[in-house]
């Protein structure tokens, strides 16, 4: 398998925005049209998230994703606000190759096994969002950031990918929006615990970004600000991975 | 040439409906079979578990549907699921048989070879394989735990390579072809993987 390159599209439909640290939302643009672009341009996949999904229990990122998925010829995930197996469901029909839980799974993560017995487990990616506490711990959040569990990622993950989760894509709020890298510390005790693919989603500001993660054994890095104000180039960072000697897709 | 889409109420009907209206090819959405039985060349599409599909496509009438389609020895073409369940059985549900058009199992990955599930864009192994070396070495976009076990030489068949495990990435025999990767999700590469298939079905069959 390559490693990918995936363009992280926050969107507050019909917008796409831009955060830090998942907070203080700018518009950007249409998100069809960034995703177009970037799929011209070679990315591995597109990573949507509907970042008000589930704070308003509403799903109107379906549109979207349809409108995407028209002209958009790579995989698609999904997530924000996916609380059942039939709104999973109907997001793939709509266009989305894999769907993304967090905050239902927190709450209840027998959702996993039911869509992975559904859709299959390599449909189903566990959304996590990190946040450091005191020393190397680190804490899952819910609802796009904004609320706290107690739950520990490590233990949180451990017990999620026993219901059989096909992918983690794992956020660092912290590194979110800085530009500064991602927490490498939070994916190596991820990496760790699990042998399932994991995406690392937040900071990346250089090339160096992703040969970092990269080198720890993520399988793709989903990014988002660097991409959309063109600080980055798919096609640049492609070409420093290869130098690198990881394999990336053509 | 009539073309039917089988659409079995889960997977990813809309982008592979996308692909054939971007390559400017007709078909018809199957939800009954009756689309099928009508059809010179029939495509089920795949993203769910295999017990879940092949329950779908017996509650449709599509399964008895396809089989009638096979034994005229037209062509079939089976993405990812789609062509997982053209084979005898899967460890993912093993109550569930598949549809059984062609001999051999699905089984889950190896997990001490590989990441399971494999996830990605990965190098097609095709030098070999009639109709379809074109393609080889060219990356495709692969999500799967289970790999098939076509009982066919390997002459019919493409592979991927993860670590040391060796997964089908197509096969083909008489009317049937079986793709694990998802074409209408890999690409321009892919979509030319798709047309091929479907304009020279009268060729590989």
């Amino acid at each position: 398998m390559t490693f990918r390159v995936i363009a992280r599209l926050d969107v507050k439909p019909p917008n796409l925005v831009k955060g830090v640290h998942l907070e203080g939302l700018r518009k950007v643009g249409d998100p069809t049209d960034f995703a177009k672009k970037y799929y011209m341009q070679g990315i591995d996949e597109i990573s949507y998230q509907d970042i008000v999904a589930s704070l308003y229990n509403r799903n109107s990122i379906k549109e979207l994703v349809s409108a995407t998925a028209q002209n958009v010829f790579v995989p698609i995930t999904v997530g924000g606000g996916i609380g059942d197996t039939l709104s999973a469901m109907e997001l793939i029909r709509s266009g989305a190759d894999k769907v993304s839980i967090n905050t239902a799974a927190i709450k209840n993560p027998h959702i996993l096994r039911e869509l992975a017995n559904v859709l299959g487990s390599q449909a189903v990616t566990l959304g996590i969002e990190a946040k450091r506490g005191k020393g190397n711990d680190y804490f899952a959040m819910m609802d796009n950031g904004r609320e706290h569990t107690n739950k520990l990622v490590t233990e949180w993950l451990s017990e999620a990918v026993e219901y059989g989760v096909g992918e983690i894509l794992l956020t660092s709020i912290d590194a979110e929006g800085t530009n500064s890298g991602f927490d490498l510390e939070l994916l190596r005790q991820v990496r760790s615990l699990t042998n399932v693919p994991i995406i690392a989603h937040g900071g990346c500001g250089t090339v160096n970004h992703v040969l970092e993660v990269a080198d720890i054994g993520a399988s793709g890095y989903a990014i988002a600000g660097s991409l959309h104000y063109d600080r980055l180039g798919v096609e640049d960072i492609k070409d420093c991975l290869t130098t690198a000697g990881f394999e990336v897709r053509n | 040439m009539k073309v039917a889409l089988v659409d079995y109420g889960v997977g990813n009907i809309f982008s592979v409906e996308h692909a054939l209206k971007f390559l400017g090819l007709d078909y018809s959405l199957d939800q009954d079979g009756s689309a099928i039985l009508n059809a010179d060349l029939a495509i089920v599409p795949g993203v769910a578990s295999f017990g879940t599909g092949m329950v779908n496509l017996q509650k449709r009438h599509q399964a008895d549907a396809l089989r009638e389609f096979h034994s005229r020895g037209l062509p079939l073409i089976g993405l990812c699921l789609g062509a997982q369940m053209l084979l005898e059985t899967s460890t993912e549900s093993a109550s569930i048989p598949g549809l059984g058009f062609i001999k051999g199992h699905v089984s889950l990955l190896d997990t001490s070879l590989c990441q399971v599930p494999q996830q990605g864009w990965s190098r097609l192994l095709a030098k070999h394989v009639p109709f379809f070396s074109e393609f080889d070495q060219q990356y495709f976009y692969f999500s799967h735990s289970y790999k098939m076990l076509p009982k066919l030489s390997s002459s019919n068949m493409g592979t991927a390579q993860y670590g040391m495990e060796t997964a089908t990435a197509f096969f083909f025999s008489d009317n049937l072809l079986g793709v694990q990767f998802h074409p209408e999700r890999s690409g321009p590469i892919g979509l030319k993987f798709l047309e091929k298939a479907i304009n020279s079905a009268s060729i590989w069959t």
